[in-house]
């Protein structure tokens, strides 16, 4: 799943054509891989297309776009048959002459060659230090932009120390130059192992040392070596050079992610690709149990319990899926959930990137599709301080039944989705609470505590849902101190910081929201606040 | 989204950073001198363009405050949060006659940050790191930040923001070396503050050893050579990124271009200048100095007889060490932010101060002497660096540089030059988001910052809604992020020129006005007002937002801090002592939307709730739900629309009855297009149809060939289908119910209306015809005079990107009279809110 050759629309001109051809591959992809629609079309500026290699076809979509100072363009992702590797050689440090590149690919682009005409990338001159640096600074990552700033010379010097090389050691490196605008990273990584796959060889059998007094039959030059390499890297984002009987050269260039975020009990998640496809038995364990739990509506606490695997371990393997942007995460609906519009709701209005029909057809129940206007309407009558069953009565008092056009699951869905509304979340305070973390020493034991906290937490959310929904350990104790002298001893104290939404109590207590209220009320008087947001 | 700033809409923690205030763009604000009244010297106020006046000495020494009182301008604590800069450290490494030399650091055992340099791959997570706020990043703040204490958070968004949390950890490096031996992850003899020996028996000096590298070496990787002059150095030794200015002694032996041939050379290369860096706003050093590089050198380098001391570069580097779970996205970023930012004109103005006085040679000869020195007699590491920074001016800048952007604060800089150099460095932060943080954005790095304000009111939208970096909406008002006496009295103690006239307009900007209605209340210049507000918001004093009001609706943020609020409650209460506790008073407000006012126990009040909204916006905790709406046409309207157009299709149609035997195909056509238009327009077509006739006419002379008289034919049918056509037509309108206006459109359930879904006008500035029809259509039927009246003119607010609270501002008109005419309209909007 990792590493998927990309084609960034942002490079191809002719956009309105192209965004022809990306609707009809959606749809194809769409069909083949059961991704929501709405999960593939969304912003076009930065949807890029990923083909896997071997395999079928992923839709990948990414929420890119770094804010750069409105001057600078974003990186872009590495692509095959881009051509990305402007140029790659090898330099060496020999006693006599300095630095020397020993071969360039293409020639002449780093140091001049006879019978090449071309202007070279930049002037190696200048940059040679940083080819072939100190001592101090080798054997690590080290990387240069040129004066001019247009490309990205990526190494990672070696030098190996061993009596037998002339003053002690040998240093070489093998670099790859890029442009400035490409994301480093996939490329640090296949110098680094350049660099690792050659300081063996070295090691071995003097491979690179003795390049220039004997070059055998067994094993490849080191020119055409580079060549296959940049060639392949270029094209197809991987290689596999056969270097002599022992030694092979594999790489591959691998999108870097973001991290994912973490994943909490209350998240729904909701597929974005059809992993249950591609799974197959060499994946983890958990990983397929999971996976077959994942339906959209379940919550994380709900999937680890249905296919009873540790929640730990749940939210790892989700965090897994998330890292690959296979699943999105949302939190769990409810009818007594409140959700507040954003300003992304113009855009809706707007109907850019035609959103209203395919919210339409997303959230579409048997029945007549109702008019786009209807739908503009349900997202702009959403407000904080009004629960969706209230707005679902107001519209039926105004003559418009919700229930009867609209998943309202999925239309809310679509909205967070899109980013069009957000979930107000509710939240307990304890006056005491907030008092007593204010006093207390707020550095040192609450970190301390805490996780222990937390774990205690998980735990007795484990032991709730494995004791199904009867009489738990942890309401046992409930009902033992119905009346607590002090809001410390409440089953729900820790939860009344302001820190930790309803959701999290309902899945860590098993508690409805009327349940959590109910409990609540036996809070001492005036002490306690409900709070929105 | 359509007209806003990318930078300002793409993503939730964008730089919305502050504009360029009165930066190295011309202030025309100073230079005015019109307007009723002046508060304002004509001083600037980014105070590195004063640095830059000082050849004209009579501006130089008055016109800035002293570089130590600015330092007390930095806000200690306040809720605009600061952004993780990612620097660990800054160096001066000069080349001169003996070669490369590495001057000096800061901080001298800088930490970098090991716990994100673990390489993780692909996926392969750590166990710990799943567990709910067990994030990485919490390890480090624990001394700078009090409020991760909690740890076991479990809002998504506040656990996962370590990467904006950790601008704490660097503080007390140079005054606690063992608290940060303690944490460095290499600990060892290298360490140690104190010389010792190595095992063959050379001296091990402390300082000769930074980021574990041996200066001896870092000195010739970060010389570059001349080809780097002036340009951007970006070397990465992994895992640290190095970023620097170089600047190289000029090739006619001087580190400026004399002014002389500055004018001859401006003259000519005016067009050029433009794509130029912006050093070359400098009126010192205005000339690239590629053209000359290209030609023939005038004079060879003088090997060591120039009074600088044989000095041929210098190069302040700013080291940085970005977490690498971040992206390349974000590793980008932050260099490109401190380059920019920071970087480059620290290095400029040290070449000012070289060219001026020979002061990076002098400063960095006294440096290495002293360090010369304490080698010798083996002086600790800690009492090296307090002494060369109590003499070394420069030294000094450069911990104030360093110290101040690794907590991303605003670094004030004193290079005791004659006339001293004074300038101000920082890294912009954001005052507001315009969009939350979802958690489907995963894992990006910018994600929101807890405690920021969301709002979508963009104080840089000039009134066309165009971004305007440099000058702020005067229909915004100020919000002071402290408290009014504790910034008047900085100020005082400050005691420069601009501190009166900034404490009187601090005295008299209420939260609740405009910079525009301040202005004339007070009769100052709208420009002074501006400039003076904008000198705040640079300084972190304050934040531009929309003028508060009683009547608005405020709810709790969505980006809230909650882990601050056992700290805000103290705070709080302190504050309003009488006031409800804070949890109380968000949870009502939080319940249901309703005006501010009506939270008001009584009206005498109202100060003081005023007060309470003021501190609760400025530390995010609220925020103002805004209203938005667009015209929605109903059914009715769009049937009588519909219904007038056809009628006037019929009138047409049955009109003209002679043109229909010569080409009433013309006719036909034209009032087929421009169905809307009333008869006034069927006379135009006539005269189009007519025209169309004569060549037939004037040909009927010849004889008619055979393709004419087909063609005769086939206008002949054409015209009778028509005919025919135009009667059905007529007859179905005539069975059509005719449009009734109801007092109610919305209302209106006639069967003839079922099947019409009501239409929303996206956008009134850009209508089409039949969107400008509905839209007078509604007009007519406003029934009060007034508001029928201002419909057109309230129309383009309702695009739903204007909110209604501001129309009357930017009318000018009474808050009341605004809301009374829009509740004529109501009925006729589609009313979206948020903020």
């Amino acid at each position: 799943m990792a590493a998927l050759p990309k084609i960034p629309i942002e490079l191809m001109e002719d956009k309105e054509a192209l965004k022809k051809i990306l609707a009809s591959i959606l749809l194809l992809v769409s069909a083949s891989s059961g991704i929501p629609a709405y999960g593939l079309q969304g912003s076009f500026q930065s949807l890029s297309l990923c083909i896997r290699r071997h395999g079928s076809l992923a839709v990948h979509l990414f929420h890119g776009g770094y804010p750069f100072n409105g001057q600078s363009e974003p990186l872009k992702d590495f692509q095959a048959g881009a051509n990305m590797i402007e140029a790659i050689f090898f330099a060496r440090f020999l006693p006599q002459e300095g630095t020397r590149v020993v071969y360039q690919s293409p020639p002449g682009s780093v140091v001049p060659e006879e019978g090449v005409d071309k202007p070279r990338l930049f002037d190696f001159e200048v940059l040679s230090e940083y080819v072939i640096p100190r001592q101090a600074f080798c054997n690590r990552i080290v990387t240069i932009k040129d004066p001019d700033y247009k490309y990205h010379i990526i190494g990672h010097p070696v030098c190996i120390q061993d009596p037998k090389y002339e003053r002690n050691e040998f240093m070489f490196n093998f670099c790859i130059v890029i442009r400035v605008d490409i994301k480093p990273t996939p490329y640090k990584t296949a110098v680094r192992r350049l660099a690792g796959h050659f300081t063996e060889m070295e090691i071995q059998s003097q491979f690179l040392s003795q390049i220039d007094e004997s070059n055998t039959q067994e094993r490849r030059a080191i020119g055409p070596l580079l060549e296959i390499i940049k060639e392949d890297l270029n094209n197809y984002n991987e290689c596999n050079v056969p270097v002599d009987d022992a030694n092979t050269i594999n790489m591959k260039l691998f999108t870097i992610h973001a991290t994912p975020p973490h994943i909490k009990s209350w998240h729904v998640p909701i597929m974005k690709t059809k992993v249950n496809d591609i799974v197959d038995d060499t994946w983890d364990l958990s990983m397929q149990k999971v996976i077959k739990e994942i339906d959209g509506i379940k919550d994380v606490r709900r999937i680890a319990h249905d296919a009873d695997v540790a929640l730990n371990l749940t939210k790892i393997a989700l965090r897994h899926l998330a890292y690959y942007e296979t699943i999105i995460v949302l939190d769990m609906f409810l009818f007594g959930n409140i959700y507040q519009p954003t300003a992304e709701v113009k855009d809706f209005i707007d109907d850019k990137d035609d959103m209203q029909t395919e919210c339409g057809n997303y959230c579409l129940i048997n029945g007549p599709r109702i008019d786009n206007f209807y739908l503009c309407r349900l997202f702009t009558s959403l407000i904080t301080g009004r629960t969706l069953k209230e707005w679902i009565k107001m519209h039926l008092d105004q003559g418009f039944e919700i229930l009867k056009f609209v998943d309202v699951r999925r239309f809310i869905h679509y909205g967070l989705v899109k980013g069009l509304i957000y979930r107000v979340h509710k939240y307990a305070i304890s006056h005491q609470h907030l008092l007593e973390k204010a006093t207390s020493s707020p550095s040192h034991s609450a970190p301390a505590t805490a996780p222990a906290a937390t774990a205690a937490a998980a735990n007795s959310g484990a032991g709730t849902l494995s004791g199904a929904t009867a009489h738990t350990p942890a309401q046992g104790h409930w009902h033992a101190t119905e009346t607590p002298a002090s809001p410390k001893d409440h089953l729900l104290y820790k939860y009344t910081d302001g820190c930790h939404p309803f959701d999290q109590i309902t899945t860590e207590k098993n508690m409805g929201d009327p349940k959590i209220m109910d409990s609540l009320r036996k809070w001492p008087k005036g002490d306690l606040e409900v709070m929105y947001r | 989204m359509v007209n806003r700033d990318p930078s300002l809409a793409v993503s939730a923690s964008g730089r919305l950073g502050p504009p360029p205030l009165g930066g190295t763009s011309s202030t025309p604000a100073a230079h005015q001198q019109d307007g009723p009244r002046r508060l304002l010297p004509t001083s600037k106020l980014k105070l590195w363009t004063e640095s830059r006046s000082h050849p004209s000495p009579n501006a130089s020494s008055s016109a800035h405050p002293p570089a130590k009182t600015r330092s007390a301008l930095q806000m200690s604590e306040h809720p605009i949060l600061s952004v993780d800069t990612g620097l660990v450290g800054v160096c001066l490494v000069i080349r001169s006659r003996d070669g490369p030399r590495f001057v000096f650091h800061h901080p001298p055992r800088p930490i970098i940050d090991t716990v994100h340099h673990q390489h993780t791959q692909g996926t392969e997570i750590d166990q710990n790191e799943v567990e709910d706020g067990g994030d990485g990043g919490g390890d480090d703040s624990g001394n700078g930040n009090g409020e991760r204490a909690d740890e076991d958070t479990s809002d998504s968004e506040l656990g996962d923001d370590a990467g904006y949390q950790k601008h704490g950890k660097t503080v007390a490096r140079l005054d606690n070396p063992k608290a940060s031996k303690r944490r460095s992850d290499h600990v060892g003899p290298l360490d140690s503050d104190d010389h010792y020996d190595g095992l063959e028996g050379e001296q091990v000096v402390p300082w000769e050893t930074v980021f574990d590298l041996p200066t001896k070496d870092l000195e010739s990787i970060l010389t570059p050579q001349r080809s780097f002059h002036k340009k951007r150095f970006e070397l990465h030794l992994d895992p640290l990124y190095f970023v620097s200015y170089p600047v190289h002694l000029r090739e006619d032996g001087t580190w400026k271009k004399q002014r002389k041939s500055k004018k001859d050379k401006q003259a000519k290369n005016q067009p050029l200048e433009d794509n130029r860096d912006e050093d070359d706003i400098d009126p010192l050093d205005p000339g690239p100095q590629q053209d000359l590089e290209k030609s023939v050198l005038l004079k060879p380098l003088s090997d060591d007889d120039d009074d600088h001391g044989g000095m041929t570069m210098f190069n302040a580097v700013f080291v940085l060490s970005i977490p690498e779970d971040g992206t390349d996205e974000h590793t980008f970023q932050r260099i490109h932010e401190v380059y920019d930012n920071v970087v480059k004109d620290f290095n400029k103005a040290l070449k000012h101060a070289q060219a001026q006085c020979d002061y990076v040679w002098k400063e960095s000869e006294l440096i290495m002497s002293m360090k010369e020195k304490a080698r010798e007699e083996r002086r600790p590491m800690s009492w090296l660096w307090n002494e060369i920074m109590a003499r070394s001016s420069l030294a000094a800048a450069i911990r104030d540089v360093s110290d101040a952007i690794m907590r991303s604060k605003i670094a004030t800089v004193h290079l005791a030059t004659n006339p001293p150099v004074d300038m101000s460095l920082q890294i912009p932060v954001p005052f507001y988001l315009s969009q939350l943080p979802s958690i489907i954005q995963s894992g990006q790095r910018n994600k929101g910052m807890p405690g920021l304000l969301v709002t979508t009111a963009n104080p840089l939208l000039d009134d066309d809604g165009n971004i305007d970096h440099a000058h702020l909406n005067k229909h915004f008002a100020l919000l002071l992020l402290d408290d009014k006496d504790k910034i008047i009295s900085e100020l005082q103690s400050d005691n420069t020129e601009l501190s009166a006239p900034l404490i009187e307009y601090i005295k008299l900007s209420p939260p609740t006005q405009s910079f525009l209605q301040v202005a004339q209340a007070n009769s100052i210049s709208l420009n002074d007002v501006k400039t003076l507000a904008q000198h705040l918001i640079y300084w972190r004093r304050a934040i531009p937002i929309p003028p508060l009001h009683a009547r608005d609706t405020f709810i709790v943020s969505p980006n809230c801090d909650s882990r601050k609020l056992p700290n805000a409650s103290l705070a709080w209460n302190k504050a309003f002592p009488l006031a409800p506790q804070l949890p109380t008073f968000l949870a009502t407000l939080s319940a249901a939307p309703r005006h501010y006012k009506s939270f008001f126990p009584s009206k005498d009040h109202r100060g003081q709730y005023m007060d309470m909204l003021a501190w609760l916006i400025r530390g995010g905790w609220v925020t103002q739900l805004r209203t938005f709406c667009w015209i929605m046409v109903w059914p009715e309207i769009i049937y009588e629309v519909e219904y007038e157009r056809m009628s006037n299709q019929v009138n047409a149609s049955k009109e003209p009855p002679e043109s229909s035997n010569s080409g009433s195909n013309g006719g036909n056509n034209n009032s087929s297009r421009r169905p809307y238009i009333a008869s006034t327009s069927s006379s135009t077509d006539e005269s189009g149809s007519e025209k169309d006739s004569k060549p037939p006419l004037a040909s009927s002379n010849l004889p008619l060939t055979s393709e004419q008289i087909a063609e005769s034919a086939r206008l002949e049918r054409i015209a009778l289908k028509a005919e025919a056509e135009n009667l059905a037509f007529a007859q179905a309108f005539a069975a059509r119910p005719k449009p009734e206006a109801t007092a109610h459109p919305s209302l209106n359930n006639a069967a003839h209306l079922a099947n019409i879904a009501p239409h929303i006008i996206k956008d009134p500035h850009r209508i089409d015809e039949k969107d400008s029809l509905y839209m007078d259509a509604i007009g007519a039927r406003i029934e009060d005079e007034k508001a029928r009246k201002n419909w057109a003119r309230f129309c383009r607010y309702f695009n739903g990107e204007d909110a209604l609270e501001s129309i009357a501002l930017l009318e000018g008109m009474k808050r009341k009279e605004a809301w009374g005419i829009i509740a004529y309209y109501q009925e006729h909007l589609l009313i979206s809110r948020h903020w």
